[in-house]
C-alpha cells in the first residue's frame, strides 16, 4: 500500500465541512484587494486600499485542509459508513452557506 | 478583455450545461432505444463519456470565473449596495459559494463515474451528479440575472 495515497472522496467530504467551518468562522487563508492588487493574510485588516476578497482565500484553506485529510485518510474507511450517503455532504454545505447568507434577504 | 473574459465564461457556462444536463436526463431516465424518439435518443448516451468534459468544463469556468471577479467586485457589487440591491448580492454570493462546493466535489465526481468503480452506488453517482447539476443550473441563471441588472460593459 501506498503511503499518502489522495483520497477523492475523502478530498470532497473534507471540502465540504472545511468549506463550510472556514466560512462560517471567516477564516480566509488570505484577503485580496482587487482596488489595488494587494494581499493580507488572514481576514481584511488594510485600510484603505477597497473592498476585501475574501473567497480566494477560503478556497485555498478549505482546499488545503481538505487535501491533507484525503492524504491521511483513505476512501475506504469512508466508503463503508457513507455508503449511498454521500450527497448529504454537499447538500449540508449548500444549505449551511444560504444559512449564513440570509440577511441578504431579509 | 474583461467583457471578452465574462462572454467566455458565459459560453463555457452553456456547454458545461448542456454536458452536465444530457449526462443527468440520461442517469434518471436510462434508456437503449437507439432509433427511437429524440427523447430516447438524447437520453441513450453513453454517460461516462461526458465525465472528463464536465469536470474540464466545471474547472474552466471555475478559473474563469475568479479572474474577472475581481471586476464584479469593483464595477458591479458597489453599485449593487449603492442601489440596496442586498438580494442580488445575496445571489452572487451563493452563486460563488456553491460554485466553490462543486469545485470540491469535482474528484468525488470523477472517481463515482470511473469505468468499473461503483457500479453498485447508483444512488451516489446518481445525487453527486444531480447535485452538480444543480449548482451548474444555479450558477448560470443567476450569472444572466445579475448580468441583466449590470453587466461589466
Amino acid at each position: 500500500m501506498k503511503p499518502f495515497r489522495f483520497a477523492p472522496l475523502t478530498f470532497s467530504v473534507a471540502f465540504c465541512c472545511a468549506y463550510v467551518a472556514v466560512f462560517a468562522l471567516n477564516l480566509p487563508l488570505f484577503s485580496y484587494y482587487p482596488l489595488h492588487g494587494q494581499f493580507a493574510w488572514g481576514r481584511g485588516v488594510l485600510h484603505s486600499v477597497g473592498p476585501a476578497m475574501a473567497w480566494y482565500g477560503l478556497m485555498t484553506s478549505a482546499t488545503l485542509i481538505a487535501g491533507l485529510v484525503a492524504l491521511c485518510v483513505p476512501d475506504r474507511s469512508l466508503e463503508r459508513v457513507l455508503r449511498g450517503y454521500l450527497g448529504v455532504f454537499p447538500v449540508a454545505a449548500m444549505a449551511s452557506c444560504a444559512w449564513l447568507l440570509r440577511h441578504f434577504f431579509a | 478583455m474583461i467583457v471578452a473574459l465574462l462572454i467566455l465564461h458565459s459560453l463555457v457556462g452553456v456547454t458545461l450545461l448542456g454536458a452536465i444536463t444530457h449526462q443527468s436526463v440520461s442517469l434518471i431516465r436510462r434508456g437503449t432505444a437507439a432509433g427511437g424518439s429524440f427523447i430516447d435518443r438524447y437520453r441513450s448516451v453513453n454517460q461516462t463519456t461526458f465525465t472528463v468534459a464536465v469536470v474540464a468544463l466545471f474547472a474552466g469556468n471555475v478559473i474563469l470565473g475568479a479572474i474577472i471577479y475581481p471586476s464584479y467586485r469593483l464595477d458591479v457589487r458597489i453599485p449593487f449596495e449603492e442601489m440596496s440591491l442586498g438580494w442580488a448580492i445575496g445571489l452572487f454570493e451563493l452563486k460563488e459559494h456553491f460554485a466553490g462546493i462543486g469545485f470540491g466535489l469535482l474528484p468525488a465526481y470523477a472517481y463515482i463515474w470511473q469505468v468499473g468503480a461503483f457500479e453498485d452506488r447508483r444512488r451516489d453517482r446518481l445525487v453527486i451528479t444531480l447535485i452538480l447539476a444543480v449548482i451548474v443550473w444555479w450558477d448560470f441563471l443567476v450569472g444572466h440575472i445579475l448580468n441583466n441588472l449590470r453587466g461589466l460593459g
